[in-house]
């Protein structure tokens, strides 16, 4: 998946750093009850390097502090989906600061008696889906502080198009922080975005909704730079990149390893792109829009409302549809099933279009209500579109997860703009074999409800499974990947003990029938290209081990001491391990090892040979492929079928026979 | 209606069009030399953007696979014949008006695809031109059960154009090439026929072959 960003937060005040969570916000925040001047942001810059199936996102921002004394500061930012925090550098004056990853509790007591002693500390913390924070002590008075970071993300591309999202508008989740903060989002100078993607397979185009001023270079079919500059910008709107890969490609598979010393396991991620004729379905269905008008919704609505009314109008004849919202308590506007038509589709979209926000989030109660009165002859799919921030009612992820488990019924979750609760929206669609997609506000919504669409009005992979016999896998999660969409690709992380012949092979049901899809390929005995996996696949096991613990599947205490482990032994920032910034005698006064340092230094060794070099395909099934046909694509031909084949024929037979006869 | 000369005859009792168009497109399917010039030719949205407007006509004359291009081509064949036969110059003026209405509409109204190709907005070009055309001589002649027959057919096809439209695919798959059918360019096409079929004798046609009514 794919999103992320960053929104900036500096904030004040000693007094400030008494409360642990912070308003999420794309700007500097001050109390509101501070007499201090706000701090000002005075340049932002970020760079994004897309290639080898993940994003490496670098933030650089310099803030100033307008006031006569130094100050302690927390610079807030919002959790990127999926994201893996991995670098936290400070300059302040001649100073720079370095970070490592610890468990959170000893990290906080280092920083807070580093910070009391008046020495030189930082530390950045995770607060679940919505924000990391960093404190920083001291920021001096009247001077430039200068924070960079940097984090990596898992790429997957759907029906062909590739997405990433530098989020920069407030999601507006919580309530109570954004009542106590004053958000400053002017960047008073240079503002600044370079994404360089670099594509082992062609690119067709790549687009930035939003962002007309652009400016796009083409360097090669599938390598492409983009720069959006501005100055004094405002930091409130997501930034969206797209890019479409040429239409055509092969099914296919391909893998990127990573394995530096043949005395330990290699870790690899691997990306399956499907190449199988899924069929339109052709009998209706029923469709149920479980939609949150919650106050946390405010400035989504329209959103909202424009992508449901864009997949009502979109709905088939036999289809039905049924509305649901939900804030405080949820309401069925529709009073059951609906055929969809011209008229009730109207209807329905001026429903819509008419909604307002308010109250709480009683998720549980909307999708309760959804669940009631099915037809069981007729397959049923739940459209949830929320921000997902249960907090009326229900609000235990567990107590979701046993809910779907009871029903036959697919929810397909939008979750829309930044800091929606990601897991819950997990949670609920794993359970229930469907999938879930964000949306921005800068999105193109037409673009993501068509891919969305393609996947409801499609056959589907039932019971897939993936499984990997010749090399020594583990860790790969669940074999069993229960559906696949069309359009979807599989990524699946693990380790390997060592190089050899692997056979991968998909077993599927499809229309009832047996399929399986076989390949046969190496893992290398060395690969030091992309160490970056390596934290990719920390963060997924950490992602699967949060989804058991959310589903109620595993111990809490064993969750927190399974995360805690990755996260310091892989130096990513977690719900339980934070990011200790301290000067290089800090760290030794405290004895603790510079892994991040070591990691860091192998990481940048290969971003360096990396920059000079083409895109590297890494497909690996070529000589046997896995798949016969093209991935899925978003072109279109016209075919003539056989019923107009036939009835073309019989009308030129029919205007031969008249002309002939009266010629005769 | 005006008789033609000898010469004139000789020709025109050829669909020679339509015979052409089906050689080229079967050509450039099949030959490997001309499969450059097949992507040069298909509907690319940023191409026809960026001003390589010619692909609004040549991306018809593209084809994605076997299957596809067994269909469109024979049906283009059959209709193509015959509608030249009758009226050389509303054969061509309804495969261009199709060829542009079909390209345009794909442009503004399926904003998801990105490539195009195939004749078969055109097939229903001249699919709804030679019905209108037969119905109105199936009328004049007051032989009301082959217009009842025509009228069937029409129906028939403009129906399942009208669902595959409200749909947004097709009745039948026939293509595994990764293609997705796009049933708004049969509408578009059948539209442009009927349009060309109802455009007044003066503006469409040099001359009406068919033995007068």
């Amino acid at each position: 998946m794919k999103r992320m960003h960053l929104l900036g937060g500096l904030v004040l005040a000693s007094h400030a750093l008494l409360l642990s969570s912070l308003a999420p916000a794309a700007g500097t925040l001050t109390a509101r009850d501070s007499s201090h001047q706000p701090i000002r942001i005075r340049n932002h810059h970020v760079d994004v390097v897309l290639n080898n199936g993940f994003a490496r996102t670098e933030v650089q921002q310099t803030f100033f502090n307008p006031n006569p004394v130094d100050l302690e500061a927390i610079y807030s930012f919002p959790a990127p989906k999926s994201a893996s925090l991995s670098e936290v550098t400070i300059y302040s004056g001649e100073q720079v600061i370095e970070g490592e990853v610890v468990r959170r509790e000893e990290a906080r007591t280092i920083y807070e008696s580093e910070r009391d002693q008046g020495n030189d500390a930082g530390l950045a913390e995770k607060d679940e889906y919505r924000t990391y924070e960093f404190s920083i002590s001291p920021v001096r008075a009247g001077s430039d502080t200068r924070v960079r970071f940097v984090y990596y993300q898992p790429l997957s591309i759907d029906t062909g198009v590739g997405r990433y999202v530098y989020p920069l508008e407030d999601g507006g989740t919580d309530e109570a922080a954004l009542a106590f903060w004053t958000a400053h989002e002017q960047v008073d100078e240079e503002f600044s975005i370079d994404i360089e993607l670099k594509s082992a397979w062609p690119v067709e185009t790549v687009r930035m909704p939003g962002f007309n001023d652009a400016q796009i270079d083409r360097l090669d079919e599938g390598h492409y730079q983009v720069r959006v500059e501005r100055q004094a910008m405002s930091l409130n709107q997501d930034l969206v990149f797209y890019y479409a890969l040429k239409d055509g490609l092969p099914g296919r598979v391909e893998l990127i390893p990573y394995r530096a010393d043949p005395q330990r396991p290699g870790t690899f991620m691997m990306v399956v792109t499907p190449g199988i004729d899924l069929q339109p379905l052709a009998q209706g269905a029923d469709f149920t829009f479980v939609l949150d008008v919650s106050g946390s919704m405010a400035g989504k609505l329209e959103t909202l409302a424009l992508g449901v009314a864009k997949s009502l109008t979109e709905m088939r004849p036999g289809d039905r549809y049924r509305l649901i919202t939900f804030n405080d308590r949820a309401r069925d506007l529709t009073h059951g099933f609906v055929p969809a038509n011209e008229a009730t589709v109207e209807a329905g979209v001026r429903l819509v279009q008419t909604l307002s926000s308010g109250g709480g989030t009683d998720v549980y109660s909307g999708l309760a209500l959804a669940l009631d009165d099915l037809d069981d002859d007729r397959a049923t799919s739940i459209v949830l579109v929320t921000d997902g921030v249960a907090n009326v009612g229900n609000v235990e992820a567990s107590a979701f997860h046993e809910l779907m488990k009871r029903y036959d019924v697919r929810v397909f979750g939008f979750l829309l703009g930044n800091n929606a609760n990601w897991p819950l929206m997990r949670v609920i669609c794993e359970a229930s074999g469907g999938f879930s997609a964000g949306v921005s506000n800068t999105d193109d919504i037409v673009g993501q409800l068509v891919l969305a669409k393609s996947k409801l009005v499609h056959e589907c992979l039932h019971d897939a499974k993936l499984t990997i016999r010749g090399v020594r896998v583990k860790n790969t999660g669940d074999e069993l990947l229960g559906k696949v969409y069309r359009g979807q690709q599989l990524v699946i992380f693990g380790r390997y003990e060592q190089g050899g012949t692997a056979e991968v092979t998909l077993e599927a049901r499809l229309t009832g029938q047996d399929r399986t899809y076989h390949t046969t390929f190496d893992f290398p005995e060395i690969d030091t290209e992309n160490p970056e996996i390596e934290r990719l696949y920390a963060l997924d096991r950490i992602e699967r081990i949060q989804v058991r613990q959310d589903a109620g599947l595993e111990e809490p205490s064993e969750a927190r001491e399974a995360i805690a482990g990755l996260g310091v032994e892989y130096q990513i920032v977690t719900d339980h391990t934070s990011m200790l910034l301290l000067s290089d005698d800090g760290f030794e006064r405290h004895g603790l090892e510079r892994q991040n340092r070591e990691r860091v230094a192998i990481e940048r060794k290969a971003q360096s040979v990396r920059a000079k070099q083409a895109p590297v395909n890494r497909r690996v099934d070529q000589s046997q492929p896995m798949f016969h046909e093209p991935a899925p694509s978003r072109r279109g031909a016209g075919a003539i079928d056989p019923l107009s084949g036939v009835l073309a024929l019989l009308l030129a037979v029919v205007s031969a026979l008249v002309w002939f006869g009266k010629r005769s | 209606m005006t008789s033609s000369t000898s010469t004139d005859r000789s020709a025109r009792d050829w669909p020679v069009v339509s015979l052409l168009v089906g050689l080229f497109v079967a050509a450039l399917f099949a030959l490997p030399a001309l499969a450059g010039l097949a992507e040069t030719f298909e509907w690319r949205r940023t191409a026809v953007l960026s001003g390589e407007w010619w692909r609004v006509l040549t991306g018809h004359l593209s084809h994605t696979s076997v299957p596809n291009l067994l269909w469109n081509l024979g049906t283009f064949l059959v209709l193509g014949a015959v509608c030249e036969l009758q009226d050389r110059r509303r054969f061509l003026l309804a495969t261009l008006l199709a060829g542009l209405a079909v390209s345009f509409a794909v442009l503004l109204f399926a904003p998801e695809t990105t490539v195009y190709r195939g004749l078969s907005g055109i097939d229903s070009a001249l699919f709804g031109l030679l019905l209108v055309q037969m119905v109105r001589r199936a009328r004049n002649q007051r032989q009301p059960a082959l217009a009842a027959l025509l009228l069937a057919t029409g129906g028939l096809f403009l129906g399942k154009l009208a669902y595959e439209v409200l749909a947004g695919q097709a009745l039948f798959a026939v293509d595994a090439s990764g293609f997705v059918p796009v049933p708004l360019a049969h509408l578009a096409g059948a539209l442009a026929g009927i349009l060309v079929a109802w455009l007044p004798h003066h503006m469409a046609s040099a001359r009406m072959r068919m033995p007068a009514t």
